[in-house]
């Protein structure tokens, strides 16, 4: 049984591990933190398998530990001032091309990741979910538990909270450079 | 913020996806961690569910040189003499296709010429490619390995999706229906909706499927995107009221539970989810419990909950038209003046809450969004309401302008073209797996996708 447990438990870690650990990255902020929370989340998931009810899809199951993580991290962290360090420049695989456009290229991303940083936790779920991971509605609203017409709205919402930190970031021209 | 800046952010957000992998040292640990922690609680003796994938699919994760062999692979595959395998010619070479190939033949032991780079889920700037068992130059969408190939060349991941196909008997091609044929197939499933938020009138393509490319039947599979589908029922007439559906405070929030029949006095807990987002946690004192989630400066209603979660939820294709009726007058003051009728979307039913899906119409032809309705049957009162139509509405165009569903199924398969698979499928007679000859949509799940039913355009929903 432990055989078919182990092969359960990794094939489960190696199917999700990518998509949790970014989803806790953009959430944190941090790698440092979004490894301890990808761990954690991880350890979770094998410590309640046997609750386990296939009535849902172990991705949806796993998110939602995810998201309980995270929100237990942003009840801990939120009278907490926030470590921001250079965490970017260490997750962020350097790539072949022309310096200057990649500097630009790696600041805009830089921007877009603090704004997403600075949204309301729920918001910044959405975004992550459906903007960045490019999950469904319907996948994203039974992760969050929540309806998709609320994921609809909280994604047209945080988009517009988004443009608007980035506009006022970059005094509008962020979005000719988009156009790239 | 306009279309354009939002089409703008939505790629500028889909691209940090492929910015960021775990480093691979935590990837190693954490999995050391894991096979410990799993060693932990397994030797507790716990119960455990079924293996996840019934021995079909095999995960295979490679760094450098270790391999990890987690199930079904090794073992030695046949050539079918019946079979011919050949590369596919159709993609311009590139060195990491070459790379995947070579670590095919190296890691897997598979001969890289029986397997084709499959085009339309490899991508070689991020280095991930995909490579598929093929059978008269076509793909085996069950036999499929997935390599991610970094600059240096090493691979970071391996999976494999895997299956024998000795002795199979594969269908000819040359007996495949016309792709155009299949088109028309697909194309039939298309329906108009209007999107009030944008005022466009689009093309919806609800097909989620295969099509066998020699007898037409249709092999469903899931679909994850909002149903607009339509119970086969009358529009409901209304006589709407005008007033706006919101919480903006407990007092408004007291008011809705008493109108939707809970009895007072309820224990109130607010939840603040957010900085513009909270949740009104309401209990009865005989112990229902009820959530409604509301904007906070607008108390417009974001979600309602009733947890009679233990409760086995079941589809309900022929709801009672006078339950249904009876909801729509309960909660019809609600809807705004210029509301004529209802339609009816899906309906579902959990122990004695049945729950109504309605769109509101213009021209007889759904508005995406909805209104769902909660209604107990037992009590015939409606016991909660969430609505969507909130975003501002622009005007819709006139249905007679629409072009026709073929060239909206044009429009469709230009960006998400058919191809033809083959796909293993359990024979229910026998139980064992059988080649079927499909014609196959990648990418048909997310993003949902729709046409502009006037201009042709490609839009996302």
């Amino acid at each position: 049984m432990y055989e078919e447990m182990k092969h359960q438990v990794m094939t489960i870690y190696e199917r999700h591990y990518h998509d949790v650990y970014q989803f806790l990255l953009y959430f944190a902020g941090s790698q440092n933190d979004a490894e301890d929370l990808t761990q954690e989340v991880f350890l979770r998931m094998i410590r309640s398998l046997e609750r386990f009810e296939e009535r849902s899809e172990m991705k949806t199951w796993l998110f939602a530990i995810a998201k309980h993580t995270a929100m237990n991290y942003y009840r801990k962290r939120k009278w907490q001032k926030l470590l921001s360090g250079n965490w970017l420049s260490v997750v962020m695989p350097a790539s072949q091309g022309n310096p200057a456009q990649e500097a630009e290229s790696r600041e805009d991303e830089q921007e877009l990741i603090a704004a997403i940083k600075e949204l309301p936790p729920h918001y910044r779920m959405v975004v992550i979910l459906r903007g960045i991971k490019e999950y469904s509605v319907k996948e994203t609203a039974e992760i969050l538990r929540c309806s998709e017409s609320n994921v609809k709205t909280t994604m047209h919402r945080a988009l517009k909270l988004l443009h608007g930190k980035l506009s006022h970031t970059k005094k509008g021209e962020l979005y000719s450079g988009l156009a790239k | 913020m306009d279309w354009q800046n939002e089409r703008d952010m939505l790629e500028r957000l889909a691209s940090l996806q492929k910015s960021t992998p775990p480093r691979k040292e935590f990837v190693e640990s954490l999995r050391t961690v894991l096979e410990q922690e799993t060693s932990r609680v397994g030797k507790k003796g716990r119960l455990f569910m079924n293996p996840l994938t019934a021995g079909m699919t095999a995960v295979v994760i490679a760094f450098g040189f270790g391999l990890y062999i987690m199930a079904g692979m090794g073992q030695n595959e046949l050539m079918d003499p019946q079979v011919t395998a050949t590369s596919s010619q159709q993609l311009p070479a590139h060195p990491v296709y070459e790379q995947a190939k070579k670590l095919l033949q190296e890691l897997a032991g598979r001969d890289a010429s029986q397997y084709a780079v499959n085009g339309m889920l490899s991508n070689t700037e991020t280095g991930h490619v995909v490579m598929n068992k093929t059978v008269n130059n076509i793909p085996i969408l069950e036999d499929q390995y997935t390599f991610t190939i970094d600059q240096a060349g090493r691979n970071h991941k391996k999976e494999v999706r895997t299956n024998d196909t000795t002795g199979m008997v594969f269908p000819d091609p040359k007996k495949a229906m016309p792709v155009k044929k299949a088109e028309q197939i697909f194309g039939q499933s298309a329906r108009l909706l209007y999107s009030e938020w944008e005022g466009r009138l689009q093309y919806e393509f609800p097909f989620s499927g295969d099509i066998d490319a020699i007898t037409g039947e249709i092999y469903p599979t899931e679909r994850y995107h909002p149903d607009y589908s339509l119970v086969d029922m009358p529009p409901i007439p209304v006589k709407p009221g005008g007033i706006k559906l919101v919480a903006p405070d407990i007092e408004e929030a007291d008011r809705l539970f008493r109108e939707w029949g809970f009895e007072p006095p309820f224990s109130f807990v607010i939840q603040e989810d957010s900085d513009v987002v909270h949740t009104y946690k309401m209990e009865t004192r005989t112990k229902q419990k009820i959530e409604l989630t509301v904007v906070t400066d607008t108390g417009k209603i974001l979600n309602y909950r009733y947890e009679n979660i233990h409760e086995k939820k079941e589809k309900l294709p022929h709801p009672k038209l006078e339950n249904v009726q009876e909801a729509a007058k309960q909660f019809q003051k609600y809807l705004p003046l210029d509301t004529k009728e209802l339609l009816l979307g899906s309906a579902t039913r959990k122990g004695n809450i049945e729950t109504y899906q309605f769109f509101k119409s213009h021209q007889g032809i759904p508005i995406m969004g909805g209104y769902t309705v909660h209604f107990d049957v037992d009590r015939k009162q409606v016991i909660g309401v969430n609505p969507t139509y909130t975003i501002e509405s622009k005007q819709l165009p006139d249905k007679s302008k629409a072009m026709s569903r073929e060239d909206a199924t044009n429009v469709y398969v230009t960006h998400r073209p058919l191809r033809l698979v083959y796909k293993l499928m359990e024979n229910p007679t026998t139980g064992k797996l059988e080649p079927r000859l499909v014609y196959h949509i990648y990418y048909h799940d997310t993003p949902l996708y729709m046409v502009d039913a006037l201009t042709g355009e490609w839009v996302r929903s």
